[in-house]
């Protein structure tokens, strides 16, 4: 990272020396659809033994997760620079992506109420840009590092029989429960530009876990006025029946479960007067 | 000029975006009459047996804790059931990132015990709000615990519609 704002810094100094050393220096902005591959098992592990504790008297079960449910909508956002004398030139940007994505799950019961587990995951790319371009500028590939902030949510209410939703405290799990992940990501990124706009292909994989820490990883309740165990649980059998092996072996659903491969197809508009 | 407008833009959403929560708490303070409190009996059938239903009966009264506390809230809860028995409480009120709940910290207690009660928002307005609690059989508000959805026939639903004064 230090070196890239050296970088940086060293291109400005040389912008004052040679103008005609930078080809490009653009803000864009721009939007993507990304999807994701996540390790589904915390989640179907709770999908499972929630519909093996019910299923008797559930005309409708809970489905599993297949792990590719979670794709989202991105906007981006950043700074761009094309640099060099050679007919292919280098290309740097900064960049930030925000994206949401949901999936909804539903159980019905025989007495008509019904439980909706509605899981949102949203996410913060920072990203530093480094690669070539070829063709006159028209095409680009990029390696990408990012810091990945994640942010998820599991939404779980109870529906009664005339479409009233509850959060309330009236059954143990309904509430809303939060988790964090923070991943440093390694990315490319292909890019075909046509005037102002670009056509770009980014894939990301993560490579390590900056945070936070492991007894944080939870999906938690703090507003819930239940007793405790109030985070989400993965292993269902021991939260309702066994809340010592719960706790010891982290029966907890973890938001590491939200760690994978991405990829995504998008477009981006380039600010200003043509270059 | 076209730069300074796009980019001024994007910051625009990039600061509401990261103010959602700020924005939904501050809507909420101020001064709230109960305009109508409706108490219900739901059944597995789909039945609605209406136990109460009461106008201008109370009020709520929610403050800032201090000028920039923008996650809790002060209220004062005052409601005058059909029986003119009063439930009057203050305490620290919290909602969530999406507005799906509000939380009024310890409103309800007996002797043993002190318990939230949580509304479900069902319409957030600047001058009205819609916010229903549930129970279980013929418990309402306090957290039973329970498991099995299916294990009950009957739920009670309390629903307040609330008029800004100002």
């Amino acid at each position: 990272m230090r070196i890239l704002l050296f970088s940086l810094a060293a291109l400005c100094a040389a912008t004052k020396a040679n103008a005609q050393f930078i080809q490009m220096k653009k803000t864009y902005t721009g939007s993507y659809y990304g999807f994701k591959r996540i390790d589904p098992a915390g989640l179907n592990k709770f999908v499972v033994g929630f519909n093996e504790a019910y299923g008797s008297g559930m005309t409708e079960k809970f489905h599993q997760y297949k792990g590719g449910e979670f794709g989202q909508t991105f906007t981006t956002s950043g700074f761009r620079l094309i640099f060099g004398n050679g007919e292919n030139k280098w290309t740097l940007s900064t960049d930030y992506a925000f994206g949401m994505g949901k999936d909804k799950n539903e159980a019905v019961f025989t007495n008509g109420v019904e439980q909706h587990m509605t899981v949102r995951y949203s996410t913060n790319f920072i990203t530093t840009t480094f690669g070539r371009t070829f063709k006159e500028n028209k095409y680009w590939l990029e390696g990408m590092l990012t810091t990945n902030l994640s942010k998820m949510f599991v939404e779980y209410t109870t529906v009664y029989p005339k479409g009233q939703e509850s959060f309330g405290s009236e059954y143990k799990l309904n509430g809303l429960y939060t988790a964090n992940l923070k991943t440093m990501e390694l990315g490319v990124q292909a890019t075909y530009k046509y005037k102002k706009y670009l056509l770009f292909a980014r894939a990301f994989m993560p490579l390590a876990i900056l945070g936070p820490d492991k007894k944080e990883r939870n999906f938690v309740d703090e507003r819930n006025n239940n007793a405790s165990p109030t985070d989400f649980p993965s292993n269902y059998d021991q939260y309702v029946n066994n809340q010592y092996a719960y706790e010891s072996e982290n029966g907890q659903l973890k938001s590491t479960s939200f760690k994978g491969f991405s990829y995504g197809f998008g477009f981006i508009y380039l600010i200003g007067k043509e270059q | 000029m076209k730069k300074f407008l796009a980019l001024s833009l994007i910051a625009v959403f990039v600061i509401a975006g990261c103010n959602k929560q700020k924005r939904t708490m501050k809507g909420l303070t101020g001064n709230w009459t109960i305009e109508r409190s409706e108490r219900m009996t739901l059944t597995a059938g789909g039945g609605e047996f209406t136990d109460e239903d009461i106008t201008n009966c109370g009020d709520i009264v929610i403050s800032d804790i201090h000028e920039d506390s923008t996650t809790v809230k002060n209220f004062v809860f005052t409601y005058v059931d059909q029986y003119g028995d009063t439930l009057k409480v203050a305490n620290k009120l919290y909602t969530d990132d999406k507005n799906k709940r509000i939380v009024f910290k310890n409103a309800l207690c007996d002797s043993t015990t002190m318990c939230d009660l949580i509304w479900t928002v069902d319409k957030s307005k600047k001058n009205k709000q819609i916010w229903s609690a549930y129970g279980v059989d013929t418990t309402f508000f306090y957290p039973g615990n329970n498991f099995d959805p299916n294990s009950a026939n009957n739920w009670l639903m309390w629903r307040i519609t609330l008029k800004r004064d100002d």
